[in-house]
């Protein structure tokens, strides 16, 4: 039988109590933070938009050309109020693995956020963003969301993308818009294959 | 084969259970947790500042001079006293910027031990601005638009964002085009990362 020693030699042993559970305490790091510290961790955003129709618009683009799974931790829409429209509602147009469209053939290639300042690591796939309205995404799956009333609306729901997988968002404002101001903005890290 | 019995000088032995897990008790604690514990951790802030134009002004830089990684775990505006036309600004967050107003004229901004029984301090160089500051030589910069200017807004977000020695961050605040007046806090929580990892 072995009682648990502090290494340090302070003299402290681990408590084992009367229900026979041997006492712990650990320190948690999640992975965004995980990623983060390795220098995997990013924002890629869109900056404000605004949109001055009705029709749908595809704002920006992500590819994952990386080994390792590319994880969108969370996705920020964040929409003003509009001018002009029947409502401030949008639709958060979403579009999984599409093969065509405009967002991918004129789309501006720019380079990520990396979160960690002292990293000088690059985004490993393709993030295109929109410079004129009206861009397409197509031949993918539609994952479209309503977005009710103007706000900062943060979604923590976990999507995956694998090597080759892709993700392309826009915004679509209510019948009769103007001016309506948006951003669509994604925290997402690249999955350190240590740890799965 | 081992048995682990309890350092506290029972008869106490740990259990494994049918699934073979060896059973525990235990508490965890986030990094910044720990790190609060340990003086670790810190608020720094601007102080109020007041806005009169619609330029985009610099209001917050630091720099992290410790030999440990800096972690912002959350970024925070605070405006009151809005006067004007209403509408979005815009945030912008500066990616190791080197040179600007705000770091010439090189205010100290506030630093706060979130640990009250800590004498540690953090080794930054930190600075406030003032209205039309600027902030230059970044790498790259995300842009952040808010939604309101009402009075007595706080905005509080979760950035994760890790500064190693030598790193910088600034922040900087683009009032919506008819503010006339109104005043700011920009502040942001850190967690130096230090023996908690």
């Amino acid at each position: 039988m072995i009682v648990i020693q502090d290494g340090k030699g302070t003299g402290n042993n681990a408590e084992v109590d009367k229900n026979n559970d041997l006492h712990t305490r650990a320190i948690t790091v999640g992975e965004v933070l995980n990623s983060t510290i390795r220098g995997e961790g990013y924002i890629v955003s869109t900056g404000t938009v605004n949109i001055t129709n009705d029709t749908e618009s595809y704002l920006l683009y992500i590819k994952n050309d990386s080994e390792n799974d590319l994880v969108i931790a969370a996705t920020v829409f964040i929409n003003g109020l509009s001018t002009g429209g029947a409502s401030d509602e949008v639709t958060f147009l979403g579009q999984i693995n599409p093969t065509g469209g405009t967002i991918i053939s004129s789309g501006l290639l720019f380079d990520p956020f990396n979160t960690n300042l002292g990293s000088a690591n690059v985004f490993e796939g393709e993030t295109r963003l929109a410079l004129t309205l009206g861009l397409t995404a197509t031949g993918g799956l539609q994952a479209d969301g309503f977005i009710q009333g103007s706000g900062r609306h943060t979604f923590p729901n976990e999507f995956i993308l694998p090597k080759g997988a892709s993700l392309s968002g826009g915004a679509q404002c209510a019948a009769g818009n103007t001016s309506m101001n948006v951003s669509i903005g994604y925290t997402v890290y690249f999955r350190d294959s240590e740890i799965i | 084969m081992i048995v682990i019995k309890d350092g506290a000088g029972t008869s106490n032995k740990a259990e494994v259970t049918v699934n073979n897990r060896l059973k525990t008790t235990g508490v965890n604690l986030t990094i910044t947790e720990a790190a609060t514990e340990s003086g670790d951790t810190y608020n720094i802030n601007s102080a109020l500042v007041p806005l009169t134009t619609t330029n985009e002004s610099a209001l917050f830089y630091i720099k992290n001079n410790e030999e440990n990684d800096l972690l912002v775990d959350q970024i925070i505006i605070n405006f009151r006293d809005f006067v004007g036309t209403g509408g979005q600004p815009n945030l912008r967050i500066y990616r190791n910027p080197t040179n600007g107003s705000i770091i010439a004229t090189a205010t100290d901004a506030i630093q706060q031990n979130r640990n009250y029984g800590s004498a540690k301090t953090l080794d930054c160089d930190c600075f406030q601005g003032i209205d039309s500051d600027s902030l230059t030589g970044q790498d790259n910069i995300v842009f952040v638009p808010l939604i309101t200017t009402a009075a007595a807004t706080l905005v509080s977000f979760e950035t994760l964002t890790v500064l190693p020695k030598g790193a910088s961050l600034g922040i900087s605040y683009e009032p919506p085009s008819g503010m006339t007046s109104m005043n700011i806090i920009v502040a942001i929580n850190c967690t130096l990362n230090g023996s908690q990892l």
